[in-house]
C-alpha cells in the first residue's frame, strides 16, 4: 500500500494507524523492536514501577522466601517489592501481534509473576518446585480467565495447566519459550479468529501446545478487550522475580515440528512405581552414553547413570521416558527423558586418583581396575549401583529428596585409597554462598554437601569448567537441588 | 501253470510300468493325498495377559519346568506351568537393554544385553530379582546394530556371547568393528574374566552348545554368501573380515590381520567417479572365488559346517537346539535351527567325517506367526517352546512377535530321517518303508551341486551349478534305506538332494519333505556300491523313449493330416502361460520364495498384488535387476537387486505372476 501525502502530519498519522493495525487483518510489529531486548537501563519499558531495576544477576536462599538479592551491573531486569518500592507490572513501550518470545527467568522462594502477551494473555510464573501436579496457576499454566457473574467458586474459569511441572528450583535460571499468535480481525474491527497459544516450552519441555485463548486472562489490560497488538507485560506486584535475555521475534512460519515422529504412536515409559531402564542415552554435544541406566520415580524426579563412569549424567523432573526411538520398528537403542533436563557434566568419572590436588581430572580408566558390578534392588526396587575401582568397592546409592526437589546421594567406598578424590560437579561457574552450599554452572542447580567423611571441597579450574573436588576417605553424601 | 502266471504277471508289470511311464506316473499304483507338515506337528498360543509383548530374545527351560522368557524389553518373565491352559507370568526383571539370550545356571538367570552379561538372581525370594550383577561388560559404539547373543553355557560353566558387527555411517551396507569385540566370540568366566574366542562374526545371531561343542548360526550379509551352521572353535576365522581389527589385542587366540587377509582377497570397495565409496553389487561376469579357495591360504578360516541355503533354508538362521532323547520319535538327538525371516523351523543332521562335521538340512515346520528366533523344549520334551520376533525386519507370518509351541502328535510322517555322505554317493535312512519300485528308479532322485561366491558384496547367487547324475540305487531289504551311487560331487559343495518320485509302502504318501541340502567336506573311506548290486532302471529313460515312439508315430499321422493327433504331440508349438509346478523351481533357484508367496504377504508382497500392478515382463526384469522399494511402502525390507536371474528365466517368471489373480 503505497502511502502518498506531500503533508508531514498525515503520514505521521498514517504511520500511527499503521502502527495501531486500524484497517489492517494482521498487524506486524512494525516499529517494535525485534531480537534481543536490551538491558543496560529501563528504556524498553513504559513508566518503570520502582521495583524494577537492572542488575548484572540474581540469587536466592532456599530459605529466605520472597527474597531475591541483586548483584550490581546489567543484563538482567530485576524486581524486588517491599514496603518502600512497592510492585508494579511492567510494560514494554513496543507493541506486538504474533510473537516469539524467548527469555531467562528467576523466582524467589515462593514468588510469583507473569508473563502477559499483548498484556492480555497470561503465561504463570510461580515457584512451583516440587508440585506433582501442576494447575493452570503453576509455573508455565496459561492463567484462568475470570467472570464475577459467574457462580461464587466457580468465577475463575478455562485456565490451561502445563502438560508436567517442569519447574526448577527457586534462585535458578529458567529458561521459557513463548510463541503467540495474535487474534485476527476483519475490516470492521471484529475477531474472526482467537488468539493462540501456539507453542510454551519451559526448560526444554513442552508444556503447551496450540492451546486456542478463547478470551484474555484474569487482569488483562483494556477491560476485556482484545486487539491486534498490545505490549509486553512483565507481573511485579506478586513477589520478586528476575529476567535476562529477553528475545522477540517474528513467529518463523516454516517451523520445524517434530518430523521425525509424524505418524508413529509414541512409546512411553512412565514411573509409577520406581522403575529402571537401561538403554543408549545422548546428552549434550551429541555424545552418547552406551552403558545408560535411567531411574524413574513417582515423585516424578529421574536421573540416569553411567554405568561406565560411576557418574550421574543428567537428572530431570517430569514425565520418565520416550522410549520410541529404541523400540519402534528396528529403533536405535536409545530414549530420552520426557522433562526439564539439568545436564551434570559430559562424561567424567565420578572417582579419580589424584597424584595431587591440582592434578587434571582422571579421563580413562588405565590403571584404576574400574570394573562395573551392577546394582542390588531394595524392597521398594531402588539401586544401590556397585563397582570396583583401584582395588576397592564402591557403592552408589541415589534416592530422591523429598518433596521432589532433587536426589540425594551417598558413595561409600570399602577400603581407603591414597589420593581418592572425587569430582561432585563441574560448570562455567560454581558459587559457595554458604557453608556446604554451592550453586553450579551459573545458578543453574545447587549442591547441598551434607556428610564430606571430614574433608573439604575444593573449587579449582579443569579443563575449559570449573570443578568442585573433595577427598574421599570412606563416605561422601550430598544433595543435588534442582 | 506256475510259469505262466508267472510269465503273465511280469508281462502285465512291464505293460502297467509303460503305460504309468507313458502317463507320467513313476509309480504303479497313483498316490494318495500326501499328508503335510501341519498334519504331524501343531503350533499352539501360549497363552499370556493381554497386552503382554512377547519379542522374545531369550528362551530357557528351568530344572523346575519353569519357562523363562527374556524380552526386547527389557523384561525376564518366569512362566509357570508353561504347558498347562493357564500359564502363569511372573515378571522377574525388568529394565534391562534389549535381552537376546537366556540360561539359568545355579539357581540364577544369566542374559546377555546389549552391553554386558548379567546375572539376575532372587536373594530374598520375593519371585523377583533383586541382585542384577555384571558379569563382564564390553564396549559398544553405540550403533544400533551392534546387538549381542547370548550366552550359552560351556560345560565347564563358561559363558559364550557373540558380538553382531555395526555398519558404517556413509558406508552403511559394509560391516565395521568399531570397538573390541564386535565380530567377535567372547569367552566369559563366571569370575568376570574374558577370552576372545574366535573372529570373523556378522550376524551371529543363534548360537547353539551341542553336546558340550559350540556351534552358530549366521545370515546372508557382505562376506556372507549363504547362511549355515558353522562350529566354532578357539582361534577361528569364520569370515567376515571386520573383527580383524582386534587380532593385534596380546589376547587375541586369532592372528590373522585384515592386511593379511586382503592380500589374497579382494577388499571390495569400488569408488565412484568422484571417489566415494560405493555399493558393490553382484556382477554375474567378473571372475569369483569361494571360501574354499581362500581358505587354501588362510587355514584359520573356518567352513561351514552345514549351508543353509539361502532364501530356502531360512534367510536369517537363529537358534540351534537339539531334540532331546524321546522327543519328536524318529529324530531325537538332531538339531533344529529357527529362522527369523521365513518364520520356520529347519531340522539339520550332522554326521563327523574324517573329523570334520558335515551334513543336511530339512524343512522341519513353518507357519509360525513371526520370526523364530528362540526355542526351548520342555522339561518333559514333549513339547518346544518357540520365542519369535521380527525386530523390525519383514517376516513371514501375521505378527511381529509371539510365543508359542510346537507339539508331535506321535504320528510317524514319512520323511527322510537323516542322509548320510557314503564313499561314492549318499545313503538315505528313511522314517517308514518306502515302496522298493518308486525307490528302486533312479528318476525318482536329483541330485544338483552348487556354492555361493565370497566377496564383499551383500550374500551370493548360487553359482557353479551343475548336475550330479545318479547312477545307481540299493535299496535295503526293510525299505528303510536307499544308498544311491552318485557322481560329480563335490568337496564344500552344497549338494541338493532331491527324492520328488519315492513313495512311502503302505499308502504311497510322497514325502512330507522331498528334499535335503547336504554339505559335503569330506567323502568317508570305505568300499563303493558295486553297480551291479544297484538297480539302474531309469522310468524316465523309458517314458522318453515311449514319448519318442509316440511322437514319430503322431509326426507321420500329421503328415497324413490328422489333426487329432497332431493336437495330441507331444510338444505344444503355442508359448502358453507357465504353471505353478514349471516355475516352482525357478522361483526356488532365484531365492523368490524366500520372500514371496502367491497369495499371502510375507517378507515381501504376494504374487498376486504384484500381478495387480500390471508390469510387463520387461518391467519386470528392470525391477528385479533395481528394485524400486519406494514402489511398497509398507514393507520393511527393501528386495536386494536380483540381477543374476536370466532373461528368460525373468520373463518365464514374470508370466506366471500375471496370470495369477
Amino acid at each position: 500500500m503505497l502511502l502518498r501525502s506531500k503533508n508531514h502530519a498525515s503520514r505521521s498519522l498514517m504511520g500511527i494507524l499503521c502502527l495501531c493495525g486500524v484497517g489492517m487483518t494482521v498487524a506486524h510489529s512494525a516499529a517494535a523492536q525485534t531480537g534481543k531486548l536490551p538491558l543496560q537501563d529501563l528504556s524498553a519499558f513504559r513508566e518503570p514501577g520502582q521495583s524494577w531495576s537492572i542488575t548484572s544477576d540474581a540469587s536466592a536462599k532456599l530459605d529466605n522466601p520472597h527474597v531475591l538479592d541483586a548483584v550490581a551491573g546489567t543484563g538482567v531486569l530485576f524486581n524486588m517489592p517491599d514496603k518502600k518500592r512497592p510492585g508494579k507490572d511492567l510494560f514494554s513501550s513496543a507493541e506486538f501481534g504474533d510473537a516469539d518470545i524467548e527469555l531467562d527467568y528467576m523466582m524467589a522462594p515462593g514468588s510469583n509473576s507473569g508473563i502477559y502477551l499483548q498484556g492480555r494473555y497470561e503465561i504463570q510464573l510461580l515457584d512451583s518446585w516440587g508440585t506433582k501436579a501442576p494447575k493452570a496457576g503453576d509455573n508455565g499454566g496459561i492463567y484462568e480467565r475470570w467472570d464475577d457473574s459467574r457462580p461464587n467458586g466457580l468465577q475463575g474459569y478455562d485456565g490451561h495447566a502445563p502438560r508436567v511441572n517442569a519447574s526448577k528450583a527457586p534462585g535458578t535460571w529458567q529458561h521459557i519459550k513463548i510463541s503467540f499468535i495474535a487474534p485476527r480481525f476483519d475490516a470492521a474491527g471484529k475477531k474472526i479468529a482467537n488468539a493462540r497459544m501456539l507453542l510454551v516450552e519451559l526448560n526444554g519441555v513442552t508444556i503447551q501446545e496450540n492451546v486456542e485463548l478463547m478470551g484474555p486472562t484474569r487482569g488483562a489490560i483494556g477491560g476485556g478487550d482484545e486487539k491486534a497488538t498490545g505490549p509486553l507485560r512483565l507481573q511485579g506486584d506478586h513477589g520478586a522475580v528476575a529476567f535476562r535475555n529477553i528475545v522477540i521475534n517474528k513467529p518463523d512460519v516454516s517451523r520445524p515440528s517434530n518430523e521425525r515422529d509424524r505418524g508413529v504412536d509414541p512409546i512411553l515409559v512412565d514411573a509409577p512405581v520406581n522403575t529402571l531402564l537401561r538403554s543408549f542415552m545422548d546428552v549434550k554435544d551429541n555424545y552418547r552414553i552406551v552403558h545408560a541406566i535411567s531411574v524413574g520415580s513417582p515423585e516424578k524426579v529421574h536421573y540416569t547413570y553411567d554405568l561406565d563412569k560411576g557418574m550421574i549424567a543428567q537428572v530431570w523432573r517430569g514425565e520418565f521416558l520416550d522410549a520410541t526411538p529404541m523400540w519402534h520398528e528396528r529403533g536405535n537403542g536409545c530414549s530420552r527423558p520426557r522433562g526439564a533436563v539439568q545436564f551434570l557434566g559430559k562424561s567424567y568419572f565420578t572417582l579419580g586418583k589424584l597424584a595431587s590436588p591440582q592434578a587434571a581430572w582422571t579421563t580413562d580408566t588405565t590403571g584404576s581396575g574400574f570394573r562395573p558390578k551392577g546394582y542390588v534392588l531394595d524392597d521398594n526396587d531402588l539401586p544401590t549401583f556397585r563397582y570396583q575401582v583401584y582395588g576397592t568397592s564402591v557403592s552408589d546409592v541415589v534416592r530422591v529428596v523429598s518433596e521432589g526437589r532433587g536426589i540425594h546421594r551417598e558413595l561409600s567406598v570399602a577400603a581407603s585409597v591414597e589420593g581418592l578424590y572425587a569430582k561432585l560437579a563441574e560448570g562455567a561457574a560454581i558459587e559457595n554462598p554458604s557453608k556446604d552450599l554451592y550453586v553450579i554452572d551459573g545458578k543453574s542447580y545447587y549442591l547441598q554437601l551434607e556428610d564430606a567423611g571430614g574433608e573439604k571441597p575444593v573449587i579449582r579450574d579443569g579443563a575449559g569448567v570449573k570443578e568442585l573436588i573433595i577427598p574421599v576417605r570412606s563416605k561422601l553424601s550430598y544433595s543435588i537441588l534442582f | 501253470m506256475k510259469n505262466i502266471y508267472k510269465a503273465i504277471i511280469k508281462k502285465t508289470t512291464l505293460y502297467s510300468l509303460l503305460i504309468a511311464a507313458a502317463t507320467g506316473v513313476t509309480s504303479g499304483v497313483r498316490a494318495q493325498e500326501t499328508p503335510k507338515e501341519e498334519d504331524f506337528y501343531k503350533i499352539l498360543k501360549v497363552s499370556s495377559p493381554e497386552g503382554t509383548l512377547l519379542e522374545v530374545g531369550g528362551l530357557t527351560v528351568l530344572p523346575n519346568g519353569n519357562l523363562g522368557v527374556s524380552t526386547r524389553r527389557g523384561e525376564v518373565y518366569i512362566v509357570e506351568n508353561p504347558t498347562s491352559r493357564k500359564p502363569y507370568f511372573r515378571k522377574f526383571a525388568t529394565g534391562l537393554h534389549e535381552i537376546l539370550g537366556l540360561v539359568w545356571k545355579d539357581g540364577a538367570f544369566y542374559c546377555a544385553q546389549r552391553g554386558e552379561l548379567t546375572k539376575l538372581e532372587d536373594t530374598n525370594m520375593d519371585g523377583k530379582a533383586d541382585v542384577y550383577e555384571t558379569v563382564f561388560a564390553w564396549p559398544l559404539s553405540g550403533h544400533y546394530h551392534e546387538y549381542s547373543f547370548g550366552p550359552k553355557l560351556a560345560p565347564d560353566g563358561s559363558f559364550f556371547v557373540s558380538g553382531n558387527v555395526a555398519f558404517g555411517n556413509q558406508e552403511w551396507w559394509r560391516g565395521e568393528s568399531r570397538v573390541p569385540w564386535r565380530g567377535w566370540m567372547m569367552h566369559i568366566f563366571p569370575d568376570g574374566h574374558m577370552e576372545p574366542y574366535a573372529t570373523g562374526f556378522r550376524s551371529p545371531c543363534g548360537l547353539g552348545m551341542i553336546n558340550g561343542e559350540l556351534f552358530y548360526t549366521d545370515n546372508q550379509g557382505d562376506w556372507f554368501g549363504s547362511g549355515g551352521v558353522w562350529q566354532v572353535k578357539q582361534g577361528d576365522f569364520i569370515g567376515h573380515p571386520a573383527g580383524l581389527r582386534w587380532t593385534n589385542q596380546p589376547n587375541s587366540p586369532v592372528k590373522l590381520t585384515a592386511e593379511k587377509f586382503y592380500s589374497f582377497v579382494d577388499e571390495g570397495r569400488p569408488k565412484d567417479a568422484n571417489g566415494n565409496y560405493t555399493k558393490p553389487e553382484n556382477s554375474t561376469t567378473a571372475p569369483f572365488v569361494t571360501l574354499m579357495d581362500v581358505k587354501k591360504n588362510i587355514p584359520e578360516l573356518r567352513l561351514p559346517a552345514v549351508v543353509l541355503p539361502h532364501g530356502i533354508q531360512g534367510i536369517s538362521n537363529s537358534e540351534i537346539v537339539q531334540i532331546p532323547e524321546g522327543s519328536f520319535g524318529p529324530f531325537a538327538g538332531q538339531l533344529l535351527v529357527g529362522d527369523q525371516g521365513q518364520s520356520k523351523i529347519m531340522r539339520v543332521v550332522m554326521e563327523k567325517v574324517k573329523g570334520e562335521y558335515q551334513g543336511v538340512s530339512f524343512d522341519l515346520r513353518n507357519g509360525f506367526q513371526s520370526g523364530v528366533l528362540r526355542m526351548a523344549w520342555s522339561k518333559d520334551g514333549s513339547t518346544l517352546f518357540v520365542g519369535e520376533t521380527n525386530r523390525g525386519w519383514g517376516s513371514a507370518g501375521e505378527a511381529n512377535e509371539g510365543l508359542q509351541r510346537l507339539v508331535w502328535n506321535e504320528k510317524m510322517p514319512f520323511e527322510m530321517k537323516t542322509i548320510k555322505a557314503m564313499p561314492d554317493g549318499f545313503e538315505i535312512e528313511f522314517t517308514l518303508p518306502v515302496n522298493k519300485k518308486s525307490a528302486e528308479d533312479l528318476a525318482s532322485y536329483s541330485v544338483e551341486s552348487f556354492t555361493y561366491k565370497y566377496h564383499s558384496v551383500y550374500g551370493s547367487p548360487m553359482v557353479n551349478i551343475a548336475k550330479c547324475p545318479v547312477k545307481g540305487v540299493k535299496v535295503s531289504e526293510d525299505g528303510l534305506k536307499a544308498r544311491i551311487i552318485v557322481d560329480s560331487l563335490r568337496k564344500d559343495y552344497v549338494h541338493n538332494i532331491t527324492l520328488e518320485g519315492v513313495r512311502e509302502k503302505d499308502n504311497s504318501y510322497s514325502l512330507v519333505h522331498p528334499t535335503g541340502y547336504y554339505t559335503i567336506h569330506n567323502f568317508p573311506d570305505g568300499d563303493k556300491l558295486p553297480l551291479s548290486q544297484a538297480s539302474t532302471f531309469n522310468s524316465a529313460k523309458v517314458q522318453a523313449a515311449a514319448a519318442a515312439e509316440k511322437a514319430k508315430a503322431t509326426a507321420k499321422d500329421a503328415a497324413k493330416g490328422t489333426t487329432a493327433a497332431a493336437k495330441t504331440a507331444a510338444a505344444p508349438a503355442v508359448a502358453k502361460v507357465p504353471t505353478y509346478d514349471e516355475v516352482k523351481p525357478l522361483l526356488a533357484k532365484y531365492t523368490c520364495v524366500a520372500c514371496h508367496t502367491a497369495n499371502k504377504r510375507q517378507v515381501g508382497p504376494a504374487f498376486v498384488d504384484v500381478a495387480k500392478r500390471k508390469y510387463t515382463g520387461e518391467q519386470i526384469l528392470k525391477l528385479l535387476a533395481n528394485p524400486k522399494p519406494q514402489n511398497w511402502p509398507d514393507y520393511a525390507t527393501e528386495m536386494p537387486p536380483m540381477p543374476q536371474v536370466p532373461r528368460a528365466d525373468g520373463l518365464k517368471i514374470a508370466a506366471w505372476i500375471n496370470s495369477l489373480k
